[in-house]
């Protein structure tokens, strides 16, 4: 589903991410952790084409997606607040999600009952605009879009962050469903390693831009993050 | 990046250096030749107008000034009191630059039309009498600001106020000009004035510290950071477009919901009354093709001054677009398409002009069709240029954040290409086959607006990591 080769970006010839070639596969639940500086979101800028890489390319569906913008319609993604339009309403701002996908009209509707536990009843029926929201709910209205259109690579970066003990929970249930029910390959980052654990079938620890160790899911996979955190 | 904000700098300062240099000399001349205009008494004369050019004072303070309350807020936590904290804010609202214009207006008046007809007792009294009138008027303006700036029917109630007054005056019902004659003389003659107008400034002084003793947490000042769904228009007729519906229903949103962008389509309306200054002698300038810059000005206010900043009013969801949006043709066709419409609209606004003569309606059609084809995709071309990011929070008068080289550029050729158009023809004393002939250009640039865009759009993808990095920056 996803490839990457030979990826490698340069800042002022400082390279913050080093990756050889890696292979993500359809439906896969892919973990990315990492210190700050290890550059988690450097990669994801780089899968969906927000940077331009120094070298290497990366390919989804075999398309390189800097050349070919098809991924877009398939792929729903989250990185920041860099995503928000924060002068619409959490409903605007679905509309306009909706419309980009061209999302036929019932799927809102559906959406709408879907999330409404995600939700908690602090985002839809307010009239709020998203930049008077608080960050935690300001972060469920990005998740949320993220998942609106149903895509079929979900990217979403450090999306626990920010978000309130509850809804971390609920959004853990969330991807675990999603990752039970539906083909969707998913590319979660996070700080917290027992989230990642739980969401993830498999992770990749970075290392100041280099792949410290990609490892499939097994029983002693906390452990062995730990330890190399606790080094 | 450097090179560039450094020279925007030096053209900013040089620029600020030419309009302060003009303001010195008028106001050099205006107090050295006072007697001249107004033989009779001058300073009982240039004393009437000071009510008027205080209230002008407030006003401008009003729409334009600081006010400085959000500073503080880093601070509040702190262990310093409270009241040394409002102090500050207050005492700072004094380095305000309208506080020290006065300082030009009157030093060469006073020098020149006072100094030999008064003691140098009488003046100390009036220059001590007119610094507490400008101070208060600077906590009064703040005080007005602080409880009442964002609530548009008070701005109306002011401007028609103000405007009333203006016409009493004119129509000679009351006469403010011979109150502030009379209250300013008085103050030169009178010192017990200075008593009067000190009260008035204790007073501006202390509400005001009230004011913001009681008010100085952050959540106080939501007129200033408003909050909530206000009663705007979602736009929703534009759904049935379907796609590209769905994109210029954002545009519109951004242009309508942000302060920024409001307070730079604010001046729209005063665009359309420029042709008032030119239109009604339309023989004065009707060969030289003068009227058509105006014709463009007022159909193509929008699409210049809001177009200049297109990309970087969505730079703060930059990320979002960039990541969403797989057609950017469509994307730019949104914009295009609401800059064609505003210059439309801005079109049959000034369709009474036709007032004036038929040849101005004629000029306008032109301006417009010119404005539709070649200003609309200029704009979008242009605008790949920016990679600033720009908050849309923050108002527009004084503020150059997320102003580049590009801003400067964009408005010489959307002006000099009409001319290089008209030039030839005019030359040859063809005058209206020179205008007929940017008609022709616009039109062209219409009916071929398809690949022209292209052009903009490949610019714009061959950018866009560019423009996202410029974008993600936040300063």
């Amino acid at each position: 589903m996803i490839e990457t080769f030979d990826l490698t970006k340069k800042y002022n010839d400082q390279l913050v991410l080093n990756l050889p070639s890696l292979k993500i596969n359809k439906g896969e639940a892919f973990g990315l952790v990492g210190n700050n500086g290890a550059g988690k979101t450097t990669f994801f800028r780089l899968i969906i084409d927000l940077i331009r890489a120094t070298s290497g390319e990366v390919k989804i569906n075999n398309e390189n997606v800097a050349e070919n913008p098809q991924w877009k319609k398939i792929t729903g993604s989250y990185l920041d607040d860099n995503y928000l339009i924060d002068f619409l309403t959490p409903e605007e701002y679905f509309e306009f999600i909706a419309g980009v996908y061209l999302l036929p009209k019932g799927d809102l509707e559906k959406f709408y009952t879907d999330f409404e536990t995600f939700f908690n009843g602090e985002i839809l029926g307010k009239t709020k605009y998203i930049r008077d929201l608080s960050r935690g709910n300001q972060q469920k209205v990005g998740i949320a879009a993220a998942l609106l259109p149903k895509p079929e690579i979900l990217i979403l970066d450090e999306p626990f962050n920010g978000l309130d003990p509850t809804t971390q929970i609920r959004l853990i249930k969330l991807l675990n469903e999603l990752k039970q029910t539906t083909d969707t390959t998913m590319l979660v980052s996070s700080h917290d390693l027992n989230h990642v654990t739980e969401v993830c079938s498999r992770i990749l620890v970075l290392d100041k831009g280099e792949v410290y160790k990609d490892i499939i899911k097994s029983d002693n996979m906390l452990k062995e993050l730990e330890e190399y955190f606790a080094a | 990046m450097w090179e560039q904000s450094m020279g925007i700098k030096i053209f900013l300062g040089f620029l600020f250096f030419i309009i302060f240099a003009e303001f010195m000399l008028g106001s050099f001349f205006l107090g050295k030749e006072f007697d001249e205009i107004f033989p009779d008494d001058p300073v009982e004369k240039f004393n009437s107008f000071l009510l008027y050019g205080f209230a002008l004072g407030f006003m401008v303070r009003f729409f334009m000034q600081k006010v400085p309350v959000l500073s503080i807020q880093p601070y509040l936590h702190l262990p310093i009191k409270k009241s040394k904290l409002v102090n500050y804010v207050l005492g700072k609202s004094l380095l305000a630059p309208f506080n020290f214009f006065p300082i030009f207006i009157f030093t060469p008046f006073i020098f020149f039309q006072m100094v030999p007809e008064y003691s140098g007792f009488e003046i100390a009294a009036y220059v001590l009498s007119i610094i507490l009138v400008v101070l208060s008027v600077n906590f009064l303006a703040l005080l007005f600001k602080r409880n009442l700036s964002g609530n548009n029917a008070v701005t109306i109630v002011i401007t028609v106020l103000v405007a009333a007054i203006a016409a009493a005056e004119y129509f000679e019902v009351i006469s403010l000009t011979d109150v502030s004659s009379l209250m300013f003389t008085a103050a030169l003659l009178n010192p017990v004035w200075i008593i009067v107008f000190a009260t008035i400034l204790g007073l501006a002084y202390m509400l005001n510290y009230r004011d913001l003793t009681i008010h100085l947490y952050p959540e106080d000042n939501l007129n200033l950071k408003k909050s909530g769904k206000r009663n705007v228009s979602d736009f929703k007729y534009l759904k049935s477009f379907g796609e590209i519906g769905n994109l210029m229903i954002l545009e519109l949103k951004l242009m309508t919901r942000n302060k920024r962008s409001k307070s730079t389509l604010v001046f729209m309306p005063i665009f359309l009354l420029y042709g008032l200054i030119f239109y009604p002698n339309p023989e004065l300038y009707g060969q030289n093709g003068w009227l058509l810059f105006v014709g463009i000005f007022m159909t193509g206010g929008v699409t210049l001054i809001y177009g200049q900043y297109l990309l970087s009013w969505e730079s703060s969801y930059f990320d979002g677009i960039l990541s969403h949006i797989d057609n950017f043709n469509l994307y730019f066709k949104a914009k295009h398409n609401l800059l064609v419409a505003s210059t439309i609209i801005s079109f049959i606004l000034t369709l009474p002009y036709a007032y004036f003569g038929m040849k101005i309606l004629l000029i306008n059609f032109i301006a417009a069709l010119f404005n539709m084809g070649v200003s609309s995709v200029f704009v979008i071309l242009m605008s790949t240029n920016n990679k600033k990011r720009l908050d849309l929070s923050e108002g527009a008068a004084f503020n150059y954040q997320g102003v580049s080289a590009t801003q400067f550029l964009i408005s010489f050729p959307v002006m000099l290409a009409p001319l290089l158009i008209y030039l030839p023809f005019w030359a040859f004393g063809y005058y209206d086959n020179g205008l007929y002939a940017i008609g022709v250009v616009g039109l062209l640039a219409i009916v071929f607006n398809k690949p022209l865009l292209k052009i903009a759009v490949n610019r714009f993808l061959e950018r866009r990591y560019l423009i996202g990095e410029g974008f993600r920056k936040k300063y």
